[in-house]
Order: C-alpha cells, then structure tokens, then sequence
C-alpha cells in the first residue's frame, strides 16, 4: 500500500510547551486511521499542522506527496477536514447549501458536479428538509453534519476528522462510520480521524496510534495491538449453584491461574497456556461438585488496550 | 488569484449586507452628505455677492469634499476590521484557512469584500451629492449651476475615495489579523477613519493652489502605498499565528 500521510520527526512547540515531539507515522492509502489519545495529548496540533494550518517546529510532513511547508497549497487541495469544534464553524449568515456551495467553488468543484454533489450529501446525512436554513438555527448536531458534509463536499482522497461523531445521535453516529467505511473500501479515500471513541476507533479504524504527552507511543491494527499487550487471557465462569467464594478458593488451590477474583458473582480468572491449565480448573471445580453453566474468555478491547498503555506513560 | 478572490467576495459581501448595523453605514453617509447639501448650497448664497464667485466655490468643493471623499471611507474600514478577528471570533476561520486559498487569495479577498462596497456607497454619494447641490442651484440660482463639482473636483472625488478606502482596508486587514477581539479592531478602525480626515482637511488648506498635476502626483503616491500595504500585509500574513495566538 502506499503512503499517503508521512510524518517524519515532527515536533511543534507553541513557546516552551512541547504540543508534539519527534513523531513518526506513516498512513497507508485508503486506510482509516485512528488517532487516539486523552486531553492536550497532542492530537488536535498533528491534525493542524499536517492541514497546514500550523508551521512544524521540526520534522517534515507530507500529504499525498507534498510537503507541507514547500507546498500547502497543493496539500489543501488535496484534503478535507473536519475541524476540531467542527460544529460552530459555519456561516450562520448562509443557507446550508450556500455553506456548501462556497466551499465547493473555493474547492473548485466544477458547477454542475457540485449541485449533485450538495444533494448527496444533504440526502445522506439527513439534511434535506433544512437545505435553505441557517445553521444558526440548528441544533449541535445538525451543525456536526453539515461539518461532515463541507469536509467531503469536493471528495478529496484524503480526509482529516477530528471527533467526527461528537455531537451525533447513536443511529447517525453509526452512519456516519459505515460512510467512511464505505468511502475507505478499495483505496478510494483516506481518513485520518481523532477520536475519544475507543469503541469506534475499534470497529472503524484498520490501525490505530496511541498519542501521550505528544509522543506517539504505539501504532497498528486494533487486533495487533491487543495481541501485544494480552500475552494472558482472562476467563469468567458462572455457577448454575454453589458458592462463587468456594469457587474461587478451589481456582486458587489448583496454583494454575495468575490471579483470581469475584466479578458480579463469576469468578474471573487469568491463566497463561490455557489449552493445558483450562482443563485442568474445570476438572478441579466439577470434582468439588460444583455445576458449571458457562466458561467464556474475556477479550480485551481497544479500551482495555489504551488503559494499559496510555495509562502505562 | 482573482477568481478565487472574488468568489470569496461575492458571498461575503452578501453576508456582510444582511447585517442590519451595515446597511445603516451607507444610510448615514447618504443622509449627511445631503443634509451638508442641503444646508450650504443655499445658506452661502448670501455672501457670493460679497466673497466672489470663486470663493464661493472653493467653500462648496471644501464641504462637499469631506462629505464625498472622507465619509465613503467608513464602511470599507468597518468591514474590514471584522475581516479577520471577525473570522476567529465565529469560528469560522479555519476552514477558510484549510480551503486551498493562497495568503494572495484570501487577503486579496478580504481586500475586495471592503472595497466593492464601499466604492458603490463612494460613489451613489457624490451622485447624491451633485443632484442635491445642483438641484437646489437650478432653482435658487442658476447662475451658479455646475459650480460644483469642476471637472477637478469630480475627478478628485472619483479618484480619491477608492485609494483612501484601500489604504484603510490593507490597514485594518493588517489589523484585525493582529489582535483577538473584533472589539479592539472597531477601536482601531475608529481611528484610521481619522486618517482619511486629516488628509481632506489637509487639502481644505491647499484646495486653493490644488491643481492637476498635484491631484495626480497624490493619486499616485496615494496608489503606491496601497499596493505596498497590501504586500506587507501578504507578509505579515501568518496561518500559524492566527490559529495559535489566543
């Protein structure tokens, strides 16, 4: 796959305050990459600075095989973005499809393409019936719509979104994730999205990068990333009787798992090499006369991935 | 550069005009220069007899100079206060930033948005103007008709509004993309009306020995400064520092 997105050493410093430090990332074309990261983490800066935006302290950064600093205006060219704040950026003095249509010429988006263009996007993300409102009558997530819709108006190849569904109601919020989906499958368009949303990053993102303090500190796919830091696996077991207490002390005595403890009554349990101890602790409990209704493994989630890492730095 | 300048222009004129505080600029303009009219052209007629013809022409050109060349200046430099700082304040200046726009383009842009406005207001002024003077010179005293303007000051009042306008917007551009509030910018533009008033009464003192080639020698130096302030502006232009400063 090709690189598309490249950040080489890139550092941004705002006076003494590191936003960025010696970041490097590369994304691949028609990927959808996820950028996650708490608060001030430094999310916000990269997207700015690889829009053009804001000017690298140091390192280089190139858009679709541009740099940013010898040629921003091909870069814009080539890329749409949705804003951090994406909601209060509109023209309340336009109608929505004026909003849209400025942008569209500014994008030189030819005439008859753009109208076609206008109505797409209106008729997907449920805007249709306010296509000759103000935005200043709209509620936050109406205005994070029409966000999404200037940022895709001119179909650029790559697409920055910053906290794409903040604001959206659930059903809208998954739309808006199959969209991208839809638009990233077979290379059509790359998307470099910051989220909050661990559970979107996992169900949207081919590969995510964890950013903390403005370093980037892990990148790949969602899977990858839990293999990496799940090298046990945590299983919990439910009791048709008995006591879950019980349980737990006969878990404990076979010395097979790491640790063990008591979820909601279940017993939670982390074994290494499961193929051979598993059997081994069903054994013991059935031979306690302990009847057993279910034994399922706990997969770990992007979530449980960030904490340990994020909260790991 | 121009195409995309003016496509910004055309709509932000547009929006620029659906304010109701805007559209009462010109509404000022156009009632001070006819209440001015209105008031000399009769009230001075007493004294032709005494000050001369000539004198009495020099006062009109005097009068209605402030009116039709220093007032127009005050909607192009309202509106470009807003241009910038006006921008942040709503938010809506980073994807404006992010559009494929150059520094040339967008400031270009900004240029003509303050600039068209004001050239139309400059001029439905001194129509204004004229009808009103030489309205009520028909019939109060048609021997003084076309007194004013002379060919002189015609050329004067259609040749100085735009410069003195474009001189205060690349200021006020300048300006509104240094400070933080659209406050402090009205403040400032406050006082680069000033200017354009301190150069019509300037000329109040000279309107005596102004002649052609004096008309034109300020015209040019007034046209150079322009187009030097709009490239300082260029330069000065700053996508980081607009976007980081707070």
């Amino acid at each position: 796959m090709t690189t598309t997105i490249e950040l080489k050493g890139l550092t941004k410093q705002f006076g003494e305050i590191v936003a960025v430090q010696d970041v490097d990332l590369e994304v691949r074309k028609g990927e959808v990459f996820g950028f996650l990261g708490p608060n001030a983490a430094g999310k916000s800066t990269t997207v700015k600075v690889a829009t053009t935006l804001l000017v690298p302290t140091r390192g280089t950064v190139v858009v679709g095989s541009h740099d940013v600093l010898e040629e921003p205006e091909s870069v814009r060219a080539l890329i749409g973005l949705l804003p951090e704040d994406g909601a209060d950026t509109h023209y309340d003095r336009l109608t929505t499809v004026e909003n849209l249509e400025y942008f569209g010429r500014l994008y030189d988006v030819p005439k008859e393409t753009l109208q076609n263009r206008i109505d797409e996007l209106l008729e997907f993300l449920e805007l249709s019936d306010r296509r000759d409102d103000s935005p200043g009558t709209f509620s936050t997530g109406l205005k994070q719509k029409l966000s999404l819709a200037r940022a895709l108006i001119h179909n650029p190849p790559i697409v920055f979104l910053d906290e794409p569904t903040s604001n959206l109601d659930p059903i809208m919020s998954r739309k808006v994730r199959e969209f991208i989906q839809q638009m990233a499958g077979g290379s059509k368009q790359t998307f470099f999205m910051c989220t909050h949303l661990l559970s979107e990053a996992e169900h949207l993102c081919d590969r995510v990068g964890f950013i903390s303090h403005g370093r980037l500190v892990e990148v790949g796919s969602p899977a990858d990333l839990r293999r990496k830091f799940w090298t046990q696996r945590t299983f919990e077991l439910q009791l048709a009787t008995g006591d879950p207490a019980k349980a737990k002390s006969i878990v404990e005595a076979t010395s097979l798992a790491t640790s063990v403890r008591i979820e909601n009554k279940r017993i939670v349990f982390v074994v290494e090499k499961v193929e051979r101890k598993n059997p081994q602790i069903v054994r013991a409990l059935v031979e306690a006369g302990l009847a057993i209704v279910e034994l399922r493994e706990r997969i770990p989630d992007l979530e449980d991935v960030y904490l340990k890492v994020i909260g790991g730095k | 550069m121009l195409r995309k300048a003016w496509i910004m222009a055309k709509t932000e004129i547009r929006m620029v005009f659906k304010s109701r505080q805007v559209k009462m600029i010109p509404v000022m303009i156009f009632l001070m220069t006819s209440v001015f009219a209105a008031l000399f052209t009769p009230l001075m007629i007493p004294i032709v007899a005494e000050v001369g013809v000539e004198f009495y022409s020099i006062m009109m050109a005097m009068l209605m100079g402030t009116s039709v060349v220093m007032m127009p200046a005050m909607l192009p430099a309202m509106i470009a206060a807003d241009s910038i700082v006006g921008e942040k304040e709503r938010h809506t200046l980073v994807p404006l930033l992010a559009s494929p726009l150059t520094d040339g383009e967008l400031l270009l842009g900004k240029l003509l948005t303050a600039l068209i406005p004001g050239i139309i207001v400059a001029y439905a002024n001194l129509v204004i103007g004229i009808a009103i003077v030489n309205g009520m010179l028909l019939f109060i005293a048609p021997t003084l008709l076309w007194i004013w303007p002379s060919l002189l000051a015609m050329v004067q009042a259609l040749i100085f509004p735009p410069l003195l306008a474009a001189f205060a917007v690349c200021l006020m551009i300048i300006i509104s993309g240094r400070v933080s509030k659209v406050y402090e910018a009205y403040q400032i533009a406050g006082f680069v009306i000033i200017m354009p008033m301190f150069l019509v009464f300037t000329e109040l003192f000279l309107s005596t020995s102004i002649n052609w080639l004096l008309l034109f020698f300020g015209a040019a130096i007034l046209g150079i400064a322009d187009i030097g302030l709009f490239q300082l502006a260029r330069n000065l232009f700053n996508r980081d520092k607009l976007i980081s400063r707070v």
